[in-house]
């Protein structure tokens, strides 16, 4: 009832009340345009990031050297129950992560 | 609060209560929005974890696969020859004389150093029942299934070796080879990309063939002894087609 009574009011404000108010909703609208505009920014180079790594995963997946340049020569050792038995293998490197495939 | 009460009950204009609500709304929203959005950014880094787990695991599956198998598969090939000469009444005139056809025992696969003693140990076990074991022992050990033994894998790359492959290796008596892959990160055990590789063998023998390389005969023309040598081979095929990779969770293997 109380808030009919206002709505229903008359009775206005001073013109400076109505500037700085003016002025909360003005800062408001910007923190949120400001806000929104940064989680897009961070949304839009999460999906680059992603991207890129599920590209690099296929690449080391299947071997594929064009993507990432040439692989470099490692050896991978097996120890079968203390004896070393040692490959050599073809180390895959793409975005951080590495995969290894013994030369054919 | 009392404030606020009295300001809605108040006669003059709610302007700036609701300039400040307006601010908090928006302020709520945006904070909402950077969470959200930065949650999803740090997700990234787990997942880049986990796919490294992966890697280094079908890695090591990978290498077992073309090890064991190949593309074409891999193949063990044995076989014994048994020379024995009897009198004309068939009764045995010496010891037998047993030994390896040359280039045999023959294993194709990788790990050949490892696996050729057990598969050929397994091969004089199953001729045990065919040829005394006497005689066996001329040839080598023999060796009774199951065959196990520890695997670990090490590249000295410290982002593969960040997570320790381990494998059971297991050879049963019918040639049957089973690798249960393990994945650790150095100290707990991640389940997830356990993996169980399984290469059912086929096996073609052990198969004789006998034939007379010597007669001799006495005065009278009469045979006096026979000379028969008895081959028994075996061959053991392991295929891709017979290879299969148990896929736990998120683990892929190709061509599995």
């Amino acid at each position: 009832m109380r808030t009919v009574n206002k709505l229903r009011s008359r009775r206005g404000e001073t013109f400076v009340e109505v500037l700085v108010a003016l002025l909360i909703v003005a800062l408001a609208t910007m923190l949120l345009a400001s806000m929104v505009m940064a989680s897009g920014s961070i949304d839009a180079n999460t999906r680059e990031q992603d991207e890129k790594f599920y590209d690099a995963v296929s690449a080391l997946e299947s071997g594929d050297t064009t993507a990432g340049g040439t692989p470099t020569t490692g050896s991978v050792t097996v120890n079968w129950g203390g004896d070393d038995v040692k490959k050599n293998v073809d180390i895959y490197e793409q975005d951080g992560l590495k995969a290894w495939k013994v030369k054919p | 609060m009392r404030r606020v009460g009295k300001k809605i009950g108040g006669r003059s204009g709610a302007t700036m209560l609701f300039a400040i609500l307006v601010f908090m709304l928006c302020a709520l929203t945006g904070a909402a929005a950077l969470t959200a959005a930065a949650a999803n950014s740090g997700r990234y880094t787990h997942v880049k974890e986990e796919q490294q787990e992966y890697l280094s695991m079908s890695s090591a599956v990978n290498l077992m696969r073309e090890e064991l198998v190949g593309k074409t598969g891999k193949t063990f090939t044995a076989q014994v020859t048994k020379t024995e000469t009897k009198d004309a009444s068939g009764n045995l005139q010496g010891d037998p004389d047993v030994s390896w056809v040359t280039g045999s025992p023959k294993y194709d696969g990788g790990f050949s150093g490892q696996l050729l003693d057990v598969f050929k140990g397994f091969y004089l076990n199953k001729l045990s029942g065919v040829i005394p074991a006497s005689e066996i022992s001329k040839l080598g050990a023999t060796m009774s299934p199951p065959y196990e033994q520890d695997l670990t894998f090490t590249t000295g790359d410290e982002v593969i070796d960040k997570y320790k492959v381990t494998a059971k290796f297991a050879v049963d008596k019918d040639f049957n080879i089973t690798v249960n892959f393990s994945l650790t990160d150095g100290t707990n055990e991640i389940k997830a990309y356990g993996t169980d590789m399984t290469i059912r063998a086929n096996v073609d023998g052990i198969n004789s063939s006998s034939r007379i390389t010597k007669k001799t005969y006495d005065t009278n023309g009469a045979v006096e002894s026979t000379t028969t040598e008895t081959t028994y081979t075996m061959k053991v095929t392991w295929l891709e087609e017979n290879t299969t990779i148990s896929e736990k969770d998120t683990l892929k293997t190709e061509g599995a």
